[in-house]
């Protein structure tokens, strides 16, 4: 960072809150169509209370600013625990640090931080998830490590197998997870996956009671068994009555026949309001960006990097004024 | 801090939580490339409006109200967030500008938001422009132990001093009163409460150096006329607008006054014989006897001469300066009425015909014994006679309109009415924005001065505490409540 003193930093007229998210399903990029299924796959779930710690991860990143060379960027992660019926949370970062379009440079900061290097451009965008990727698997190594016979929740898949997740580290954590007696489950808010044409969350959408569909073969067997590896079995699952319907992975070592308890556990342990959990919502608002945040990063870098902020150009809005047709037109 | 935005003249600026600021102090905005700077004063104080604050206020609250956790921030960028969250916005309006040293009204230039430095105006640069020849201390600003501002901003003007009940007015009036009796002034004070009294003892109830200068007058006991120093146009607008005697009655009133005038026998006693026995209409008869009755009733009429109050020598044997207090109190409306009525045609008599240079009154709630038709005289003629009025209410809608148009000066103490808000700002001193910003949150004894007295620079000022004894302080049963006049 100290090699940035002085430089300019063109600070963005917004931050595009998609981003935030690296959500990955295995369909990235894909549309998929799995052929029609009846509704017998249909499982009830009745919740059953215990007093299994719950512990939810989460993590969130964003660009502050334009360099000369790349992007001023800042990463936050959060792990919130629910145990004997109290919420407790611990909030890393932010982190700010820059990503260049510098190759070697790039490729050496990511080889110390324990990541491949890579060959060619750099593409910012996904620099970035793999840095964030490495504070979201840490945090996940430290929690499945240290917790005891309890559910850890992340948000997003068990699928991994990209460059910018690789699927080692995926399967160690559930590993350690699993020695522990612990159960690792993704809840997806959003996915590509469809059946018939449709959203895999339209299979229970005639449910209103808690509910899970295993979907798992249908989905996995559309997919080439390289590079992309689903760690974790794939339902549609209803955690609450009238709840959402969410895309839900669960640890592929968990045997089959004991799923739908640990879904029923889940959902009577914690709070699982709308069909999330309640860990997981917190960790997800502790863990996001405000603009506030934004504007005091941005500060901090001025202050401590002697970055001069200037707002950064919007192309659209010199060339075609209020006629500009994206939102940035109007910033 | 920094300039935000600019229009008309308000002044929006960034104030950031190292920084004091309060409501009605003053700021030099210092552009230092021009070399001039603008005079700014606070109207308000609010939260600056920084994206993403209600997610993030959001947030604090989900986890202040059912979360324990721990900040892992080694970067510290926490603290730049608070910063943030408290940082305010100022809303100022521009009074004026320095200009080589010098106050001017030139604010037709726009400062710098880069090369401008912005910090605390001098009080100096406010109180260098009072005249020294009468000044007095008001009391202190925010910044400033001694505000002194001349009392010769009082001469020739119209006053208002106004606020809700137990701000300080009545405490204020006294300390006017008592400076322009130091300075040598003539001061009438009609006092509805009794609470001027003794304003010539000290709290302890020690006779003060100037209490031989503050006489009080009792109707009917020491405040007494005889019929002659009323004179007929005097006791004729007494009959007709304080006691409502119909205009055929006055008729026949001024043809018997003019008889008794011609035997010389102007006194009560003959005055009564002789509507008893005047040649009218039994109605008009009965009109004339009842109304003077009532004045005979009031003790403020005799025929000993003795006893009569001579207001001319009164004020020519105080003119080092004096504070007549006219005293009302239990008395009642028509009382009140009549009293007022004779004083100020007696007072405008004698102004008239430049027997009495000019006086300062003091008007307290003067809707419950000034007439209609006086209001518009108070600020014409009588004001162009030499007679300065100041009202003092805390009911600001029954003083006229045309009166806060034409007020020289206004003391304001806090109102958070909105009713009473939206007449005061009926200044035309000072933008309505100032008044209803300002006037809502002051705390008791800490008024707005708006006008001459303060060079036209609103000041808001804690009036100083008095060395006199403040009758009219409101009463409490509970001993313990703090009480202010």
């Amino acid at each position: 960072m100290q090699g940035l003193r002085g430089s300019q930093l063109s600070t963005l007229p917004t931050f595009d809150p998609g981003f935030a998210t690296t959500q990955f399903d295995g369909a990235d990029g894909l549309v998929m169509n799995i052929e029609g299924r009846g509704d017998d796959g249909v499982q009830m779930l009745e919740s059953i209370p215990t007093e299994r710690p719950v512990v939810a991860i989460d993590t969130s990143t964003i660009k502050l600013g334009e360099l000369e060379d790349g992007f001023l960027c800042a990463l936050r992660g959060t792990v919130v625990m629910l145990e004997s019926k109290n919420y407790r949370y611990v909030r890393h970062g932010p982190f700010i640090f820059s990503l260049g379009y510098d190759s070697p440079l790039a490729s050496k900061c990511l080889q110390n931080l324990g990541l491949p290097p890579f060959s060619g451009e750099p593409n910012i965008d996904s620099l970035l998830k793999r840095v964030r990727n490495v504070l979201e698997r840490w945090l996940q190594f430290s929690v499945s490590s240290s917790l005891r016979d309890g559910f850890v929740l992340i948000d997003g898949s068990l699928t991994a197998g990209t460059p910018d997740n690789p699927s080692h580290e995926l399967e160690h954590i559930l590993e350690v997870a699993g020695r522990s007696g612990n159960v690792m489950i993704a809840i997806s808010k959003k996915t590509k996956l469809r059946i018939r044409n449709e959203g895999l969350t339209k299979l229970l959408e005639n449910v209103s009671h808690p509910c899970l569909v295993d979907v798992d073969t249908e989905i996995t067997e559309q997919f080439p068994p390289y590079p992309v590896r689903f760690l974790g079995r794939v339902f549609v699952a209803k955690l609450a009555k009238s709840g959402f319907p969410f895309r839900i992975d669960i640890d592929r070592q968990i045997p089959s026949t004991e799923v739908a308890e640990e879904f029923a556990q889940l959902a009577g342990t914690d709070i699982v309001d709308q069909g999330y959990p309640e860990t997981l919502r917190i960790a997800h608002i502790l863990s996001t960006f405000t603009a506030t945040d934004v504007l005091a990063m941005q500060a901090f870098a001025e202050a401590q990097f002697g970055l001069h902020l200037t707002p950064k150009l919007s192309l659209r809005h010199s060339l075609f004024g209020p006629f500009g047709t994206h939102w940035e037109a109007f910033h | 801090m920094k300039i935000l935005k600019k229009e008309a003249d308000d002044l929006q600026l960034l104030c950031f939580p190292d920084e004091e600021a309060e409501k009605g102090d003053y700021l030099l905005v210092k552009d230092t490339a021009k070399a001039r700077s603008l005079i700014v004063q606070i109207i308000d104080i609010q939260y600056a409006n920084i994206p993403g604050m209600l997610e993030d206020l959001l947030r604090d609250g989900i986890s202040e109200a059912s979360l324990s956790g721990e900040e892992v921030d080694p970067l510290k960028v926490s603290s730049q967030i608070r910063i943030l969250k408290d940082t305010r916005l100022l809303v100022g309006k521009i009074r004026g500008a320095i200009e080589n040293g010098r106050v001017s009204k030139d604010v037709a230039w726009l400062p710098s938001r880069n090369a401008s430095i912005i910090e605390p105006m001098p009080s100096g640069l406010i109180f260098e422009s009072y005249s020294t020849r009468h000044s007095f201390e008001i009391g202190s600003t925010n910044h400033f132990p001694h505000v002194s501002p001349d009392l010769t901003a009082l001469d020739g003007r119209l006053n208002i001093v106004t606020g809700r009940k137990g701000t300080g007015k009545s405490h204020l009036t006294k300390l006017l009163v008592t400076s322009l009796v130091r300075e040598g002034a003539p001061v009438l004070v009609f006092d509805v409460n009794g609470e001027y009294v003794n304003l010539g003892r000290s709290v302890d109830g020690r006779e003060m150096h100037h209490s031989p200068r503050i006489i009080s007058l009792i109707p009917g006991l020491n405040l007494r006329f005889t019929l002659p120093q009323v004179g007929l146009g005097t006791l004729l607008g007494t009959l007709t607008y304080a006691l409502q005697l119909p205009e055929n009655s006055a008729r026949v009133f001024s043809r018997i006054w003019h008889e008794l005038e011609e035997q010389n026998q102007l006194t009560m006693s003959c005055l009564g014989a002789a509507i008893v026995n005047a040649d009218c209409h039994d109605s008009i008869k009965d009109a004339l006897h009842a109304r003077f009755n009532t004045l005979a009733d009031s003790g403020i009429f005799t025929d000993d001469t003795r006893t009569a109050l001579g207001l001319e020598d009164l004020l020519r044997n105080h003119s080092s300066g004096c504070a007549l207090i006219v005293n009302m109190k239990n008395q009642h409306a028509a009382m009140r009425r009549i009293v007022v009525e004779l004083i100020i045609s007696k007072l405008t008599d004698l102004l008239a015909t430049q027997r009495l240079r000019a006086l300062f009154l003091f008007a307290e709630e003067a809707h419950l014994y000034l007439r209609e038709t006086y209001w518009d005289d108070v600020v014409t003629r009588m004001r162009h006679l030499g007679l300065f009025t100041t009202f003092v209410t805390n009911q600001p809608d029954t003083i006229q309109a045309s009166i806060y148009r034409q007020a020289d000066n206004i003391f304001l103490f806090n109102f958070s009415n909105e009713h009473d808000l939206e007449v005061v700002s009926k200044v035309a001193k000072v933008d309505a924005d100032t008044i209803r910003m300002v006037v809502r949150d002051l705390p008791p004894r800490r008024c707005l001065v708006i006008g001459d007295i303060v060079a036209n620079f609103p000041l808001v000022i804690d009036v100083r505490p008095l060395e006199i004894q403040t009758l009219g302080a409101t009463r409490y049963f509970f001993n313990d409540q703090l009480a202010v006049a």
